[in-house]
């Protein structure tokens, strides 16, 4: 059924990793980012590799669940592997066969970028993995606002992906819902060609959008009559607070990036 | 026969940590012709058999016949089956989508691939079926009143001239008024037409009101099937379950229990009169 | 604690070429509701009973008349939100007024709203929930709770704010009977609790309830009294589009064929003992 699709799969579990403030592990996951992209050695990636796989024993989540991730963009690493194995010039040349040639450095660069985007995958699947989407909304409510003094609504922002994440699974099972009163219609939704297809859309997409513009609706009526009037004077049912675990885990972050940098330097 | 169903089961979500047996053992026949009630509370099933009814949900096992077309996992073709088994989802009128009422009740004619004049006259013949004035063909149907906007749901099924009509609670959210003359209209439908209905309803009172037989579900299982007066008599068995009788059944046997001398099959108010008169004095 | 004063309406209803009309849809409303009353207001649909309900809380204002709650005039924006605090609103599609993603989150984001000290909100939304026998629940995401549930939820929203009033706009409209229920019964609950109730309703048994109804026709006050007042008159209810319940029609029918009932008895009950005392 539709409506068991869950949004942003976190996986509940009793784990330090679980436990840390959402906002260190939204700033852990950047870094992490950041760090791969620092280096393009090999032997770098395989120990990020390891430091990866201690974390995700940490975190208590099956191992099978965080390469889950992988699969939909399986495609997009075996092109850049491709890309990368063939089209990279070099000194050594070990094959080739009319424009395709595999070189050392190819090599070594195909294994790279491939080592590289799956750590980026799985490393930055830890967020979600670990933390509720509704921590997430807080706490990228709260590392953007020291931006509001560059205007960025930080409070709008996080106020519309938690709307966004109450009504996903609502407008899925809706969808499924419409689909099948015009199925019922005689509705053919799988037609050849763009722009028959987009005709045979509109049954679907009509009614869909007049519901949410319908929800929208009520739900401001709803808000206001719970005396909304936006982030000024709100207070929080559950402020997020750091705890010595998050400290520590700031301080592990920074050791992290500094060997990163230090031993890129060195090898 | 208009529907034959056998040993019909139905699983969800098989091998998930949410599979559900939603329907068990389902054995069915329902007359061309009838006009069937059935009843059942929020998740008793009602919803996913209607829906095996014109092959929208495919059975696990057993065996479904609909006006002559069998509906097994891998029947491909269900265009035909579809055109004989109109099926009004609940709130239908959040369905519509075409920019004029008329083409909106043409939807299902066309999908048909008719000719235009037939589409016409079938969508003339629809909207007098349902009690739509003329002057409203060519308004948005946004532009109605939620009576009115249903009305024009349920035309756009009806211009596929069905010959099993299956409406899920198309009274829900309506005022008093809406609800009478929405049912009345459905029965002179049937009436009329001769149509095989089947009507899914949360209100007793309307189910004793207007329909021939009541099936009632309970946990994906039929647990009575017949006659109103025969089914709401079962008292017991349908308040275990959740479900009520109409009010004035409900009275008829509190008074029983009081001594008077009433039969335990009443279910309207018309019936109930004559035989309170009897027991009591002026 | 509800005063309103010759409420009247008009909504705009834009013509071409600037040319204005208006929809009168209040027309010279006057009524009072007293503090811990429970009011009905039954109509159909478009009969101006949900414009109303919209005035009390400042979502609308009145075209003339006035309407004061508390003593705060519903025009005066400066006391708005004690005005929306005061006055709660709960509506027909439980889906819709339900913002958090986990119940209690829900149930507190009136309270933040209102900036109501972080340490104190888990407090008020544990009273919330268990006043709408919820309190299991508070962890749970709300898309996978039954309809009545939900309703519930949406209650428990609008009791967190402490309101002495609560708004009921077709509540039950979108529930299975067990949903209706279940609801009904808690907003019995809270009236009797102490909390102004006013439930707009199409199901003629929840207004049996109330301590008074008011009819709405065309903008205007059609009937009102006591339930036994409203229901009695069968043919005047009917006419209105509306309807009265099977055990009070039952009652009408024998009185007029000359049996010695009131033809004011409204419940199961009722009609029980006045028959057997008929025997």
């Amino acid at each position: 059924m539709i409506r068991d699709i869950t949004i942003g799969q976190y996986y509940p579990a009793e784990s330090v990793i679980h436990r840390l403030d959402p906002r260190t592990k939204v700033i852990m996951s950047f870094v992490f980012i950041i760090s791969l992209f620092l280096t393009t050695d090999i032997r770098l990636y395989l120990a990020v590799g390891a430091l990866v796989l201690g974390m995700a024993r940490l975190s208590k989540v099956p191992l099978s669940f965080m390469l889950r991730g992988l699969k939909t963009i399986f495609i997009i690493i075996i092109f850049t592997v491709a890309f990368n194995l063939f089209q990279t010039p070099g000194t050594q040349v070990w094959w080739q066969w009319s424009f395709l040639r595999i070189t050392r450095e190819g090599v070594l660069s195909a294994t790279a970028m491939a080592m590289r985007l799956i750590l980026l995958i799985v490393g930055s699947s830890f967020l979600t993995l670990t933390t509720p989407p509704v921590s997430l909304t807080d706490a990228i409510e709260s590392l953007l606002k020291p931006f509001e003094i560059i205007k960025v609504p930080a409070h709008e922002i996080a106020m519309m992906m938690s709307i966004a994440l109450r009504f996903i699974p609502i407008l899925l099972e809706e969808t499924d819902k419409i689909m099948k009163a015009q199925l019922a219609r005689g509705a053919n939704f799988e037609q050849k060609g763009m722009i028959k297809k987009a005709k045979a859309m509109l049954p679907l997409l009509v009614p869909l959008f007049l519901s949410a513009f319908r929800r929208a609706d009520d739900l401001a009526l709803a808000m206001e009559a719970r005396c909304y009037r936006g982030g000024k004077g709100r207070t929080k049912f559950k402020p997020l607070k750091y705890k010595m675990r998050d400290y520590l885990a700031y301080g592990l972050m920074v050791g992290y990036l500094g060997l990163i940098l230090l031993l890129n330097w060195a090898l | 026969m208009s529907i034959t169903i056998k040993n019909l089961n139905y699983v969800y979500s098989v091998g998930t940590p949410f599979e559900k047996q939603a329907l068990t053992d389902i054995n069915l026949e329902i007359k061309d012709g009838e006009f069937v009630g059935i009843i059942g509370h929020t998740g008793s099933g009602k919803s996913t058999l209607i829906q095996h009814m014109n092959g929208l949900v495919r059975a696990t096992s057993g065996e479904i016949e609909v006006c002559g077309h069998k509906i097994s996992k891998d029947s491909k073709d269900l265009g035909k089956l579809r055109q004989e088994v109109g099926l009004v989802f609940q709130y239908p009128e959040h369905q519509l989508f075409e920019l004029t009422v008329a083409k909106d009740i043409a939807f299902g004619p066309k999908n048909m691939e008719l000719s235009e004049a037939e589409i016409k006259s079938r969508v003339k013949e629809a909207c007098e079926l349902v009690g739509l004035a003329d002057r409203h063909m060519e308004k948005s149907p946004f532009e109605l009143s939620g009576g009115q906007k249903r009305r024009v749901a349920i035309a756009g099924v009806l211009a596929m001239k069905p010959k099993v009509l299956i409406l899920d609670e198309p009274t829900a959210g309506l005022d008093p008024k809406g609800r009478d003359s929405i049912l009345n209209q459905i029965r002179q439908l049937h009436r009329q037409t001769g149509m095989t209905i089947i009507l899914v309803s949360h209100s007793m009172e309307d189910v004793a009101e207007y329909v021939d037989r009541v099936i009632a579900m309970d946990k994906g299982k039929i647990i009575l099937d017949g006659d109103p007066h025969q089914v709401f008599s079962q008292r017991e068995t349908l308040l275990a379950v959740g479900l009520n009788v109409p009010q004035i059944t409900e009275l008829v046997y509190q008074l029983r229990e009081k001594g008077f001398d009433i039969p335990d099959n009443i279910i309207t108010i018309e019936e109930a009169l004559p035989w309170i008169k009897k027991n009591i004095n002026k | 604690m509800i005063t309103a004063k010759n409420v009247r309406h008009d909504y705009k209803i834009e013509q071409e070429e600037g040319n204005e009309k208006f929809f009168r849809a209040l027309d010279d409303i006057s009524l009072e509701i007293r503090k811990g009353s429970f009011i009905a207001i039954l109509g159909h649909n478009g009969s101006g009973k949900s414009t109303f309900a919209k005035h009390l809380n400042g979502f609308l204002f009145p075209t003339a008349g006035s309407i004061v709650v508390n003593g705060i005039e519903t025009t005066d924006t400066e006391h708005i939100w004690e005005l929306r605090k005061n006055v709660g609103m709960v509506f027909q599609n439980p889906d819709n007024q339900i913002i958090g993603s986990v119940v209690e989150e829900d149930t507190a984001f009136g309270p933040e709203n209102l900036g109501v000290p972080s340490e104190e909100i888990q407090f008020v939304v544990d009273e919330a929930l268990s006043s709408v026998r919820m309190q299991a629940y508070a962890k749970h995401s709300p898309n996978k709770l039954s309809g009545g549930q939900k309703q519930r939820i949406a209650i428990a929203g609008v009791l967190a704010m402490k309101p002495s009033c609560i708004v009921f706009d077709e509540p039950t409209a979108m529930l299975d009977p067990s949903g209706r229920k279940e609801v009904l019964k808690t907003i019995k609950r809270l009236n009797r609790e102490g909390i102004t109730t006013i439930l707009i309703t199409h199901y003629m048994e929840e207004a049996i309830a109330a301590d008074h109804i008011f009819v709405i026709e065309q903008g205007k006050i059609a009937l009102e009294g006591n339930p036994q007042q409203i229901f009695s008159q069968v043919e005047k209810m009917k006419a209105l589009g509306l309807d009265v319940p099977q055990a009070a029609e039952l009652a009408y029918r024998l009185k007029q064929d000359g049996y010695a009932l009131t033809g004011q008895e409204l419940t199961m009950e009722e009609m029980v003992e006045v028959l057997c005392r008929l025997r």
